[in-house]
């Protein structure tokens, strides 16, 4: 018996099995670029306060399988610097991550085990195709987002267990660690509209867009696309692998996109949405993300959230 | 839509109970360690008195060896080693001491009288060291007087005690009594009773309760009847009578009727 086995038997090792959605009390949005916080009150669904601090370029590189954070320090100051600023009153943190540092994948089963252990098995040796890393580093979380007979459609999400491990030290123990880790998209898919009819999420990041197809409470597409550099370079691209996505959708998936829901975190251009829309032949709508309270915000948290905290508006709108 | 990922680890039951159970358990843990505490401190005491008792045991011990060797060394005296000789030689003879039927035989025929006679004898030896040698005798009487005078002179003589009756018959054809009894035998006793003799002048009280209990033993036939008195009359009449304080020597193998052939016997 191998010191890994006994480190299980005693309980020193921790299991890697992920648990379900938990309302969070404050949240962390650490992508490239900047870092955000919010303080929410999951009660009255409401983002109580909001802020926002800039990280420095190449301080994070957001990657599936490589060390994201070049300079831990800073970012660890960054969000010491936010969190002091929104105000943490304790409870459960929830951390939101780059897409890029995930790896998501939409999985087919005749049936799926009833045991939830053998069933992340299962959808882990699925995902092993996706994974630029061994299947057993990867924590694994997974959604049951259609279930008709003898056809069961997941959706897998993956993350390398040492890349997650350099996002939860940069909390520096803040509340005991995160209850929740998940990528800003998956906290922006509850402001969708529940609707028959597909709907297209576009989320640009600093260093990456993520195109997300919704049709009748589930997701049909999924892709994230590493960028070089900043959206407005990118504007071309962005609007290429758009419709390419529109395409995709409407021809292989017989998906008809209805809306085309956009999220630019910081805002783009105005010339990069207008490349967008122009690409893809519909208006692009912003996120609804009326979660805050009746008294508002003061001017500079609204803008901050306006700008940054539509994940946060999401993590409220789930608790519905 | 509603989503229900979560990439952070769920919570296990230990996460959640440790804390909650950490008061509890500790100060079990603090009560299981005060018990275990006074016990191993009662048992440090116990071992310790233990030991003291053990270390008086040990001095006792050491004193008892002393003296024993103290002992040894006084035997090792030129006096008390030739007493010890003596001493050992005494014990050796007594335990070679052999008992001889025929000596029985000839001591219970002196004290048979002259209408009576022995029909069976059967002598069982000891058991177990330390026990008497058991007698059983089959007597056949002409008369009742005649087993009277028998069973008081064999109570009387000292080699003989718990004189007991067994059976006792009367046969009308031929006038008889059949008479079984048993009687323990002191082999010695006569020897020990001939040295005490002597003592009287040394002026032992014992000797003289001895003599006088001979004496009233000798007095006891006359109460009895005439065969006994004649008996008592006649070694009175060969020997002269013992001095006070001396054992009747007419008694057993050295009774003169002892000497004459019986058809008892």
């Amino acid at each position: 018996m191998d010191w890994k086995t006994w480190k299980k038997r005693i309980g020193l090792e921790r299991h890697t099995h992920a648990g379900n959605f938990v309302a969070p009390t404050f949240a962390l949005d650490v992508e490239p670029g900047f870092v955000a916080a919010a303080r929410l009150n999951c009660s009255k669904r409401r983002v109580q306060s909001m802020g926002v601090r800039e990280l420095p370029p190449g301080v994070l590189a957001p990657s599936a399988n490589k060390s994201n954070l070049a300079d831990s320090a800073v970012v660890r100051r960054t969000v010491a610097e936010v969190t002091e600023r929104v105000g943490n009153v304790g409870g459960r943190v929830g951390l939101l991550i780059p897409d890029v540092a995930v790896r998501v994948a939409l999985l087919q089963f005749e049936t799926l085990p009833d045991n939830h252990r053998e069933a992340e098995t299962m959808v882990l040796w699925r995902m092993r195709e996706y994974l630029p890393y061994a299947p057993e580093e990867a924590r694994l979380c997974y959604q049951v987002s259609g279930k008709q007979p003898g056809a069961v459609e997941v959706l897998g999400v993956a993350v390398r267990g040492s890349v997650l491990a350099e996002y939860e030290s940069v909390l520096g123990g803040i509340n005991g660690g995160p209850a929740l880790v998940l990528p800003a998209t998956v906290a922006l898919l509850p402001l969708l509209p529940e609707e028959a009819g597909g709907q297209l999420l576009l989320h640009l990041c600093p260093g990456a867009l993520t195109a997300v197809v919704v049709a009748s409470n589930r997701v049909r597409y999924w892709r994230t696309r590493p960028l070089e550099g900043d959206a407005a370079s990118n504007a071309e691209e962005v609007g290429r692998e758009s419709a390419r996505v529109l395409a995709t959708c409407q021809d292989n998936l017989n998906v008809q996109v209805q809306n085309v829901w956009y999220c630019a975190r910081p805002p783009a251009e105005p010339e990069v949405e207008g490349a967008l829309a122009h690409a893809l032949g519909r208006e692009l709508r912003p996120l609804p993300g009326n979660f805050l309270p009746p008294s508002g915000l003061p001017s500079g948290q609204r803008a901050a959230f306006d700008q940054f905290g539509m994940p946060f508006a999401g993590l409220v709108a789930n608790l519905s | 839509m509603k989503i229900t990922l979560n990439l952070s680890p769920a919570a296990s039951a230990r996460d959640r109970f440790a804390l909650a159970w950490a008061v509890p358990a500790t100060l079990a843990g603090l009560a299981a360690l005060v018990l275990v505490g006074r016990i191993t401190l009662r048992e440090y005491r116990d071992y310790q008195g233990i030991q003291v008792q053990l270390a008086d045991v040990q001095t006792r011990a050491d004193e008892l060896k002393g003296q024993e060797a103290a002992i040894r060394r006084k035997l090792a005296y030129p006096a008390y080693r030739d007493l010890l000789h003596r001493a050992t030689f005494v014990n050796k003879l007594i335990d070679e001491r052999e008992v001889s039927l025929s000596e029985i035989s000839a001591r219970i025929a002196g004290l048979l009288p002259e209408d009576a006679r022995l029909s069976g004898l059967m002598l069982s030896s000891p058991k177990k060291p330390g026990d008497d040698y058991e007698l059983r005798m089959g007597i056949i009487a002409k008369s009742e007087d005649a087993v009277d005078t028998l069973l008081n002179d064999l109570e009387d003589d000292a080699a003989f005690k718990d004189v007991a009756i067994i059976n006792q018959g009367f046969s009308e054809e031929d006038q008889q009594v059949n008479l079984m009894c048993t009687a323990h035998y002191l082999p010695g006793v006569d020897d020990n009773l001939e040295a005490g003799s002597e003592a009287p002048e040394a002026g032992s009280p014992k000797p003289e309760a001895r003599s006088q209990k001979a004496e009233a033993g000798t007095q006891k036939p006359e109460v009895g009847g005439k065969a006994a008195e004649a008996k008592n009359q006649k070694p009175a009449a060969k020997n002269p009578p013992p001095p006070a304080g001396i054992h009747n020597p007419v008694r057993g193998i050295g009774h003169p009727r002892a000497q004459e052939s019986t058809p008892n016997r």
